[in-house]
């Protein structure tokens, strides 16, 4: 095995990447984590690589930790395909995206996959969930009491650095306006990567279009990876049934917002969603 | 030097006595079997009890790992034996 055969995926979360590990991870060649785990559709399985769930925000609060960081959790992944037996090795999750540097150096040789969601969607998944929620992602609606598990899922989500203009409002902020920050500012952190160079190999595609046609882009995922054969067919079939999909919400995340929210949404958004030629509104 | 008493007292109240005794100055929640999402909350809590101290978010995060914790702890000048 060589770098080459090692991947990693990022984005800002709700972009089908449990799906595409489901599917990569049922490759005879390959083995794809999710959030350092096996996925069995939407079960966890046995746990491979730690999981970065707190570090993600250390490495954002301070990027010059970030390479350190990564070596601890993240150092000699080679070893992994020859423990499985599979050349092909990766790992998809929604906290990479303060590590791309990080990535970079330890990795050059690596393979990038980069998915990107209209943010409104994004906004929209966290209002979905009423109950505890089981794949916690994005700020919760406010005042919703929380397990353990999204408690500690949020101590290591994103907001704002100290001193900031955007950490002084956030206490203000409901928790729409707080995921429009998060999708904006993830996503910012990934396209300020993708443009700076030399970056690694990558397959960067937006969940609209790769979901438009699942089966196809999923054969151009593996091209990219260089899989060897024709898509096996239960990997293909995987794609029939969605997994991790939410409820879609009673309303229009973006009618639930103020004025001022409204205002403050947009001013948030715009400047990445115009990098990523997405049209405001509800999708 | 072993584990200072209060850690080992809070961690096994988390985990329990046998899960417990495993753990060294050089554990990590990645390498401690029970050491999971659920146990660090409750060793964080434990701790803020124990201590009096209200750990800020940030020093929160550093405590994934025994030294990290005694580090945190240094810088709150609580002492532990």
């Amino acid at each position: 095995m060589t770098a080459r055969h090692l991947f990693f995926g990022v984005s800002s979360g709700r972009t089908g990447t449990m799906m595409i590990a489901n599917a990569l991870n049922a490759e005879p060649e390959v083995t794809c984590l999710h959030e350092g785990k096996f996925r069995h559709l939407e079960a966890s399985g046995d746990s491979v690589l730690p999981y970065l769930t707190l570090e993600n925000r250390l490495a954002y609060e301070n990027p010059a930790v970030a390479r350190d960081l990564f070596a601890q959790q993240r150092g000699r992944l080679e070893a992994w395909p020859v423990r499985f037996g599979r050349p092909w090795f990766g790992d998809i999750a929604y906290y990479y995206a303060p590590f791309l540097g990080a990535i970079r150096d330890a990795y050059p040789d690596a393979s990038l996959v980069v998915l990107f969601r209209h943010p409104v969607a994004f906004m929209a998944s966290a209002a979905a969930v009423h109950g505890p929620d089981p794949a916690p992602l994005g700020w919760p609606p406010d005042g919703r009491e929380l397990t353990p598990v999204e408690r500690f899922v949020g101590l290591g989500r994103l907001q704002p650095r100290a001193g900031s203009p955007e950490a002084t409002a956030w206490p203000r902020w409901s928790y729409l306006v707080r995921n429009a920050w998060l999708w904006a500012e993830t996503n910012r952190m990934i396209l300020d990567f993708l443009d700076s160079g030399p970056t690694p190999r990558r397959f960067v595609r937006r969940f609209e279009d790769f979901f438009a046609d699942p089966v196809t882009s999923y054969g151009h995922l593996r091209e990219f990876l260089g899989l060897p054969g024709q898509l096996p067919q239960p990997v293909a079939r995987l794609f029939e049934r969605p997994v991790n999909r939410r409820p879609r919400p009673a309303a229009n995340v973006l009618e639930q917002l103020t004025a001022e929210e409204r205002e403050t949404v947009h001013g948030l958004l715009a400047p990445v969603m115009i990098r990523l030629e997405y049209p405001w509104g509800f999708p | 030097m072993g584990l200072p008493l209060i850690l080992r007292d809070v961690f096994t109240g988390a985990l329990g006595a046998e899960r417990a005794s495993a753990i060294t100055l050089d554990s990590t929640m990645h390498d401690v079997p029970g050491w999971d999402s659920v146990t660090y909350m409750s060793v964080v809590a434990a701790l803020e009890d124990v201590t009096g101290v209200e750990f800020t978010p940030i020093e929160a995060l550093r405590m994934t790992s025994v030294r990290g914790i005694l580090a945190v702890l240094s810088e709150r000048r609580v002492v532990v034996a």
